[in-house]
Protein backbone atom coordinates (compact mmCIF):
# COMPACT_ATOMS: atom_id res chain seq x y z
CA UNK A 1 0.00 0.00 0.00
CA UNK A 2 1.60 2.93 -1.09
CA UNK A 3 0.85 6.09 1.41
CA UNK A 4 0.28 9.30 -0.70
CA UNK A 5 -0.11 12.32 1.48
CA UNK A 6 -1.02 15.58 -0.67
CA UNK A 7 2.40 16.75 -0.15
CA UNK A 8 4.13 13.58 -0.91
CA UNK A 9 2.38 13.53 -4.51
CA UNK A 10 4.78 16.51 -6.13
CA UNK A 11 7.65 14.67 -4.43
CA UNK A 12 7.04 12.06 -6.18
CA UNK A 13 6.74 13.41 -9.15
CA UNK A 14 10.41 15.06 -9.64
CA UNK A 15 10.95 12.97 -13.11
CA UNK A 16 7.05 13.75 -14.19
CA UNK A 17 7.87 15.44 -17.50
CA UNK A 18 4.36 14.98 -19.97
CA UNK A 19 5.22 16.12 -23.42
CA UNK A 20 8.44 14.80 -25.38
CA UNK A 21 7.82 16.21 -29.13
CA UNK A 22 10.33 20.27 -28.70
CA UNK A 23 9.62 22.16 -31.43
CA UNK A 24 11.99 25.42 -30.86
CA UNK A 25 10.26 26.98 -34.11
CA UNK A 26 7.06 27.07 -32.39
CA UNK A 27 8.52 27.55 -28.27
CA UNK A 28 7.01 31.15 -27.04
CA UNK A 29 9.86 33.54 -26.31
CA UNK A 30 8.78 36.81 -24.71
CA UNK A 31 10.00 40.10 -25.10
CA UNK A 32 13.05 41.37 -23.20
CA UNK A 33 15.16 44.53 -22.92
CA UNK A 34 18.55 45.12 -21.63
CA UNK A 35 19.05 47.85 -18.87
CA UNK A 36 22.33 49.91 -18.67
CA UNK A 37 23.84 47.97 -15.64
CA UNK A 38 22.63 44.87 -18.17
CA UNK A 39 19.94 43.53 -16.59
CA UNK A 40 17.53 42.07 -18.46
CA UNK A 41 13.92 42.87 -18.18
CA UNK A 42 10.96 40.67 -19.59
CA UNK A 43 7.78 41.78 -21.25
CA UNK A 44 4.48 39.34 -21.91
CA UNK A 45 5.70 36.96 -19.51
CA UNK A 46 4.02 33.59 -18.49
CA UNK A 47 3.57 34.10 -15.08
CA UNK A 48 2.03 32.10 -11.71
CA UNK A 49 -0.47 34.23 -9.80
CA UNK A 50 1.63 33.01 -6.50
CA UNK A 51 4.77 34.32 -8.18
CA UNK A 52 3.43 37.49 -8.65
CA UNK A 53 1.96 37.93 -5.39
CA UNK A 54 5.47 37.56 -4.08
CA UNK A 55 7.14 39.94 -7.01
CA UNK A 56 8.19 43.25 -5.31
CA UNK A 57 8.86 46.70 -6.82
CA UNK A 58 12.13 46.91 -8.43
CA UNK A 59 14.10 49.70 -6.93
CA UNK A 60 16.52 50.62 -10.04
CA UNK A 61 14.13 50.66 -12.35
CA UNK A 62 10.92 52.46 -12.40
CA UNK A 63 8.05 50.28 -13.52
CA UNK A 64 9.74 46.86 -12.79
CA UNK A 65 9.08 44.08 -10.79
CA UNK A 66 11.45 41.33 -8.87
CA UNK A 67 10.56 37.77 -8.14
CA UNK A 68 12.47 34.60 -7.41
CA UNK A 69 11.02 31.29 -8.72
CA UNK A 70 14.01 29.72 -9.11
CA UNK A 71 16.04 32.18 -9.98
CA UNK A 72 15.76 36.12 -10.18
CA UNK A 73 13.58 37.44 -12.82
CA UNK A 74 12.85 40.94 -13.33
CA UNK A 75 9.76 42.18 -15.56
CA UNK A 76 7.63 44.65 -16.51
CA UNK A 77 4.29 43.04 -18.01
CA UNK A 78 3.20 39.36 -17.95
CA UNK A 79 0.53 36.92 -18.82
CA UNK A 80 -1.79 34.93 -16.80
CA UNK A 81 -5.07 31.90 -17.25
CA UNK A 82 -7.60 31.67 -14.79
CA UNK A 83 -10.76 31.23 -13.39
CA UNK A 84 -12.24 34.72 -12.42
CA UNK A 85 -13.16 33.48 -8.99
CA UNK A 86 -15.29 36.80 -8.16
CA UNK A 87 -16.37 39.93 -8.54
CA UNK A 88 -15.36 42.82 -6.56
CA UNK A 89 -17.04 45.81 -6.50
CA UNK A 90 -16.67 48.17 -9.86
CA UNK A 91 -16.74 51.66 -10.12
CA UNK A 92 -16.39 54.90 -12.96
CA UNK A 93 -13.23 53.49 -14.19
CA UNK A 94 -12.52 50.30 -13.16
CA UNK A 95 -14.15 46.44 -13.45
CA UNK A 96 -12.71 44.77 -10.56
CA UNK A 97 -12.18 40.84 -10.20
CA UNK A 98 -10.62 38.02 -8.39
CA UNK A 99 -8.67 35.66 -10.41
CA UNK A 100 -7.53 31.94 -9.60
CA UNK A 101 -5.07 29.61 -11.48
CA UNK A 102 -4.84 27.17 -8.52
CA UNK A 103 -1.72 28.42 -7.48
CA UNK A 104 -3.24 31.59 -5.72
CA UNK A 105 -5.71 34.28 -6.22
CA UNK A 106 -5.32 38.11 -7.26
CA UNK A 107 -7.51 41.24 -7.59
CA UNK A 108 -7.49 42.44 -10.94
CA UNK A 109 -9.04 45.23 -13.01
CA UNK A 110 -9.45 46.25 -16.55
CA UNK A 111 -9.92 49.79 -17.29
CA UNK A 112 -13.36 51.22 -18.47
CA UNK A 113 -13.36 52.86 -21.84
CA UNK A 114 -16.34 53.94 -22.25
CA UNK A 115 -15.72 56.38 -25.54
CA UNK A 116 -14.29 53.00 -27.25
CA UNK A 117 -16.92 50.51 -26.66
CA UNK A 118 -19.85 53.95 -27.64
CA UNK A 119 -17.85 54.23 -30.76
CA UNK A 120 -18.10 50.25 -31.49
CA UNK A 121 -21.51 50.36 -31.02
CA UNK A 122 -22.77 53.19 -32.92
CA UNK A 123 -20.43 51.62 -35.73
CA UNK A 124 -22.19 48.39 -34.96
CA UNK A 125 -25.58 49.94 -34.86
CA UNK A 126 -24.92 51.77 -38.21
CA UNK A 127 -23.38 48.24 -40.09
CA UNK A 128 -26.40 46.55 -38.71
CA UNK A 129 -29.06 49.07 -40.09
CA UNK A 130 -27.22 48.65 -43.67
CA UNK A 131 -28.23 45.07 -43.46
CA UNK A 132 -31.95 44.33 -45.03
CA UNK A 133 -32.48 47.91 -46.15
CA UNK A 134 -33.72 47.69 -50.10
CA UNK A 135 -30.99 50.24 -51.82
CA UNK A 136 -27.98 48.80 -50.30
CA UNK A 137 -28.54 44.73 -51.04
CA UNK A 138 -24.99 44.89 -52.41
CA UNK A 139 -23.86 46.06 -49.21
CA UNK A 140 -24.90 43.46 -47.13
CA UNK A 141 -22.22 40.53 -47.47
CA UNK A 142 -19.89 43.74 -46.27
CA UNK A 143 -22.20 44.86 -43.32
CA UNK A 144 -22.73 41.35 -41.98
CA UNK A 145 -19.18 40.37 -41.68
CA UNK A 146 -18.78 44.00 -40.20
CA UNK A 147 -21.44 43.47 -37.53
CA UNK A 148 -19.74 40.16 -36.75
CA UNK A 149 -16.19 41.78 -36.60
CA UNK A 150 -17.37 45.02 -34.25
CA UNK A 151 -19.33 42.70 -32.53
CA UNK A 152 -16.71 40.84 -31.65
CA UNK A 153 -14.52 43.54 -30.73
CA UNK A 154 -16.87 44.74 -28.17
CA UNK A 155 -16.16 41.72 -26.53
CA UNK A 156 -12.28 42.64 -25.88
CA UNK A 157 -12.99 46.39 -24.43
CA UNK A 158 -16.17 45.56 -22.52
CA UNK A 159 -14.50 44.55 -19.24
CA UNK A 160 -18.51 43.93 -17.91
CA UNK A 161 -18.32 41.10 -20.28
CA UNK A 162 -16.22 38.57 -17.65
CA UNK A 163 -18.55 36.49 -15.50
CA UNK A 164 -17.42 34.85 -12.53
CA UNK A 165 -17.02 31.49 -13.28
CA UNK A 166 -15.29 31.78 -16.78
CA UNK A 167 -12.23 31.54 -17.75
CA UNK A 168 -10.12 34.16 -19.06
CA UNK A 169 -6.24 35.01 -20.13
CA UNK A 170 -4.78 38.14 -19.13
CA UNK A 171 -2.10 40.64 -20.16
CA UNK A 172 -0.95 43.19 -17.55
CA UNK A 173 0.91 44.71 -15.19
CA UNK A 174 1.13 43.95 -11.50
CA UNK A 175 0.36 47.07 -8.79
CA UNK A 176 1.57 47.91 -5.79
CA UNK A 177 -0.59 49.38 -3.86
CA UNK A 178 -0.27 49.27 0.27
CA UNK A 179 2.14 46.37 -0.37
CA UNK A 180 -0.80 44.55 -1.96
CA UNK A 181 -0.39 43.43 -5.24
CA UNK A 182 -2.92 43.63 -8.02
CA UNK A 183 -3.09 43.53 -11.76
CA UNK A 184 -3.74 45.96 -14.05
CA UNK A 185 -5.07 44.87 -17.20
CA UNK A 186 -4.25 45.75 -20.75
CA UNK A 187 -5.80 43.46 -22.34
CA UNK A 188 -8.13 39.95 -22.43
CA UNK A 189 -9.06 37.08 -23.73
CA UNK A 190 -11.98 35.03 -22.66
CA UNK A 191 -11.43 31.02 -23.15
CA UNK A 192 -14.90 29.12 -21.93
CA UNK A 193 -14.79 26.50 -25.24
CA UNK A 194 -14.99 23.21 -23.66
CA UNK A 195 -11.96 22.27 -25.68
CA UNK A 196 -9.84 24.61 -23.10
CA UNK A 197 -7.36 24.72 -26.00
CA UNK A 198 -6.14 28.18 -24.79
CA UNK A 199 -5.41 26.58 -21.34
CA UNK A 200 -3.85 24.22 -22.45
CA UNK A 201 -1.70 25.91 -25.24
CA UNK A 202 -0.91 28.39 -21.64
CA UNK A 203 0.34 26.10 -19.73
CA UNK A 204 2.72 24.73 -22.27
CA UNK A 205 4.17 27.96 -22.95
CA UNK A 206 4.46 28.27 -18.83
CA UNK A 207 6.08 25.03 -17.90
CA UNK A 208 8.82 25.26 -20.86
CA UNK A 209 9.06 29.02 -19.91
CA UNK A 210 9.91 27.76 -16.24
CA UNK A 211 12.02 24.72 -16.82
CA UNK A 212 13.99 26.84 -19.09
CA UNK A 213 14.92 29.24 -15.97
CA UNK A 214 15.91 25.81 -13.65
CA UNK A 215 18.62 24.81 -15.96
CA UNK B 1 17.46 51.60 30.65
CA UNK B 2 15.14 48.47 31.16
CA UNK B 3 15.63 45.89 28.21
CA UNK B 4 12.11 45.54 26.39
CA UNK B 5 11.15 41.86 27.85
CA UNK B 6 10.58 39.77 25.05
CA UNK B 7 7.41 37.53 25.47
CA UNK B 8 8.36 33.48 25.18
CA UNK B 9 7.15 31.89 22.39
CA UNK B 10 3.52 30.22 23.33
CA UNK B 11 3.15 27.30 22.35
CA UNK B 12 -0.08 27.11 20.99
CA UNK B 13 -1.31 24.01 19.31
CA UNK B 14 -3.44 26.53 17.23
CA UNK B 15 -0.78 27.31 15.12
CA UNK B 16 -0.65 23.39 14.08
CA UNK B 17 -3.93 23.38 12.89
CA UNK B 18 -4.16 23.17 9.04
CA UNK B 19 -4.35 26.52 7.41
CA UNK B 20 -7.69 27.09 4.97
CA UNK B 21 -6.54 26.78 1.59
CA UNK B 22 -7.98 30.00 -0.62
CA UNK B 23 -7.07 29.46 -3.97
CA UNK B 24 -8.58 26.40 -6.34
CA UNK B 25 -5.85 24.33 -5.88
CA UNK B 26 -5.89 21.39 -8.88
CA UNK B 27 -5.96 18.01 -6.66
CA UNK B 28 -6.75 14.36 -8.02
CA UNK B 29 -9.64 12.44 -7.11
CA UNK B 30 -6.86 9.86 -6.07
CA UNK B 31 -5.38 11.87 -3.64
CA UNK B 32 -8.56 12.44 -2.04
CA UNK B 33 -10.55 9.59 -1.58
CA UNK B 34 -6.98 7.06 -1.35
CA UNK B 35 -5.62 9.10 1.64
CA UNK B 36 -5.92 6.79 4.86
CA UNK B 37 -5.31 9.34 6.95
CA UNK B 38 -8.01 12.17 7.35
CA UNK B 39 -5.95 14.47 9.40
CA UNK B 40 -3.65 14.67 6.07
CA UNK B 41 -6.72 15.66 3.90
CA UNK B 42 -6.87 18.91 1.82
CA UNK B 43 -8.68 22.06 3.68
CA UNK B 44 -9.81 24.38 1.60
CA UNK B 45 -11.38 25.10 -1.68
CA UNK B 46 -9.77 23.21 -4.56
CA UNK B 47 -10.42 21.91 -8.27
CA UNK B 48 -10.83 18.93 -8.78
CA UNK B 49 -10.71 17.24 -12.48
CA UNK B 50 -12.64 13.91 -13.17
CA UNK B 51 -15.59 12.32 -14.94
CA UNK B 52 -19.24 12.44 -13.97
CA UNK B 53 -21.05 9.39 -12.72
CA UNK B 54 -24.61 9.66 -11.77
CA UNK B 55 -25.74 6.78 -9.56
CA UNK B 56 -29.20 6.53 -8.03
CA UNK B 57 -29.04 9.53 -5.25
CA UNK B 58 -26.35 10.87 -5.25
CA UNK B 59 -23.34 12.06 -7.86
CA UNK B 60 -19.60 10.85 -7.93
CA UNK B 61 -16.74 12.54 -9.43
CA UNK B 62 -15.01 9.80 -10.85
CA UNK B 63 -10.70 9.70 -11.74
CA UNK B 64 -9.35 10.00 -14.81
CA UNK B 65 -6.26 8.04 -15.64
CA UNK B 66 -3.03 10.21 -16.41
CA UNK B 67 -1.13 8.69 -19.52
CA UNK B 68 2.83 10.10 -18.33
CA UNK B 69 2.33 8.66 -14.55
CA UNK B 70 4.58 6.47 -13.06
CA UNK B 71 2.84 3.10 -13.55
CA UNK B 72 2.92 2.30 -9.41
CA UNK B 73 0.59 5.02 -9.25
CA UNK B 74 -1.60 5.02 -12.23
CA UNK B 75 -5.09 3.98 -12.03
CA UNK B 76 -7.48 3.31 -14.75
CA UNK B 77 -10.20 6.00 -15.33
CA UNK B 78 -13.50 5.05 -13.41
CA UNK B 79 -11.47 3.06 -10.33
CA UNK B 80 -12.02 5.51 -7.81
CA UNK B 81 -14.59 7.96 -6.86
CA UNK B 82 -15.18 11.27 -4.58
CA UNK B 83 -18.60 11.82 -3.61
CA UNK B 84 -20.45 15.65 -4.76
CA UNK B 85 -22.57 17.36 -2.23
CA UNK B 86 -24.73 20.78 -3.52
CA UNK B 87 -24.47 19.10 -7.05
CA UNK B 88 -27.29 18.07 -9.44
CA UNK B 89 -27.77 18.69 -13.16
CA UNK B 90 -30.08 21.99 -12.94
CA UNK B 91 -27.53 23.74 -10.42
CA UNK B 92 -24.69 23.10 -12.83
CA UNK B 93 -23.03 26.14 -14.37
CA UNK B 94 -22.65 24.81 -18.00
CA UNK B 95 -26.12 23.35 -19.46
CA UNK B 96 -24.75 20.26 -20.99
CA UNK B 97 -23.49 17.96 -18.12
CA UNK B 98 -24.20 14.32 -18.63
CA UNK B 99 -23.35 11.02 -16.95
CA UNK B 100 -20.27 10.24 -18.28
CA UNK B 101 -19.10 13.54 -18.82
CA UNK B 102 -15.63 14.90 -18.10
CA UNK B 103 -15.74 18.55 -16.19
CA UNK B 104 -14.04 20.18 -13.60
CA UNK B 105 -15.74 20.72 -10.58
CA UNK B 106 -14.29 23.51 -7.87
CA UNK B 107 -15.45 23.94 -4.31
CA UNK B 108 -14.68 22.88 -0.87
CA UNK B 109 -13.34 19.80 0.40
CA UNK B 110 -15.55 17.98 3.43
CA UNK B 111 -16.05 14.72 5.41
CA UNK B 112 -19.06 14.05 5.02
CA UNK B 113 -21.28 11.27 7.45
CA UNK B 114 -22.32 8.43 5.58
CA UNK B 115 -24.33 6.48 7.56
CA UNK B 116 -26.30 9.53 8.49
CA UNK B 117 -27.29 11.59 5.38
CA UNK B 118 -28.09 15.02 6.16
CA UNK B 119 -25.79 15.47 9.01
CA UNK B 120 -23.93 18.19 9.70
CA UNK B 121 -20.24 17.67 7.30
CA UNK B 122 -17.05 17.81 9.62
CA UNK B 123 -13.73 19.84 7.68
CA UNK B 124 -10.09 18.36 8.74
CA UNK B 125 -9.79 21.48 10.43
CA UNK B 126 -12.54 20.39 12.58
CA UNK B 127 -11.44 17.03 13.49
CA UNK B 128 -8.32 18.23 14.42
CA UNK B 129 -9.88 20.58 16.73
CA UNK B 130 -12.22 17.57 18.13
CA UNK B 131 -8.54 15.44 18.44
CA UNK B 132 -7.18 18.70 20.73
CA UNK B 133 -9.63 18.52 22.63
CA UNK B 134 -9.39 14.82 23.91
CA UNK B 135 -6.85 14.04 26.31
CA UNK B 136 -3.03 13.71 25.28
CA UNK B 137 -3.02 9.85 26.07
CA UNK B 138 -3.45 9.08 22.40
CA UNK B 139 -5.76 6.02 23.17
CA UNK B 140 -9.02 8.41 23.15
CA UNK B 141 -7.74 9.79 19.45
CA UNK B 142 -7.19 6.75 17.66
CA UNK B 143 -10.68 5.77 18.47
CA UNK B 144 -12.17 8.93 17.64
CA UNK B 145 -9.96 8.66 14.76
CA UNK B 146 -11.33 5.07 13.58
CA UNK B 147 -14.95 5.86 14.27
CA UNK B 148 -15.11 9.01 11.86
CA UNK B 149 -12.52 7.22 9.17
CA UNK B 150 -15.92 4.51 9.66
CA UNK B 151 -18.83 7.03 9.27
CA UNK B 152 -17.35 9.72 7.10
CA UNK B 153 -16.51 10.05 3.56
CA UNK B 154 -14.63 12.93 1.99
CA UNK B 155 -16.30 14.61 -0.49
CA UNK B 156 -16.60 17.85 -2.47
CA UNK B 157 -18.91 20.38 -1.80
CA UNK B 158 -19.43 21.78 -5.27
CA UNK B 159 -19.89 25.83 -6.09
CA UNK B 160 -18.96 25.31 -9.67
CA UNK B 161 -18.69 22.78 -12.44
CA UNK B 162 -17.51 23.11 -16.22
CA UNK B 163 -17.78 20.49 -18.75
CA UNK B 164 -14.57 19.92 -20.57
CA UNK B 165 -13.31 17.68 -23.47
CA UNK B 166 -9.29 17.15 -23.31
CA UNK B 167 -9.19 16.43 -19.31
CA UNK B 168 -6.18 14.32 -19.66
CA UNK B 169 -4.06 17.31 -20.99
CA UNK B 170 -5.45 19.38 -18.67
CA UNK B 171 -4.64 17.28 -15.13
CA UNK B 172 -1.32 16.32 -16.89
CA UNK B 173 -0.30 19.89 -17.30
CA UNK B 174 -1.75 21.09 -14.07
CA UNK B 175 0.32 18.48 -12.43
CA UNK B 176 3.14 19.96 -13.91
CA UNK B 177 2.59 23.14 -12.58
CA UNK B 178 2.30 21.62 -9.20
CA UNK B 179 5.95 20.44 -9.37
CA UNK B 180 7.14 23.75 -10.13
CA UNK B 181 5.25 25.13 -7.14
CA UNK B 182 6.98 22.91 -5.19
Amino acid sequence: MINLSPDDIEDQLDNFIIRKTKDQASTYVPRQKTTKNGEKIYDHIPLLIKDILASQPDADNKGAFTLFNPTELKYHSCLVYGFVAGRGVHNKSFYNYVLDDGTGSIKFRIYAKPREEKIIKCLYNEAQSLIGSADTLKYEKISTSMTRLLGKATEYIDGSVISPGSNVMLYGRPHNFKDQISLDVISFTMDNEKSRSLEIAFSESLIDYYQSHNR
Amino acid sequence: MSDVEVAPPINDPAENLPKYCDFFKYLLVEELVLEPDYRQIHYGKCAVIGRLCAIPDNFKLENVSIPHLPSVYKLPTGAVSLLLLNFSYENSCTGSLANGAYCIMRGEIVLCNVQKPNSPTLTTRGLHEQLLRLDDSGKERSTLLENVQKTHKPALYVWHSSRINQAEELIQRRLEIRVLCK
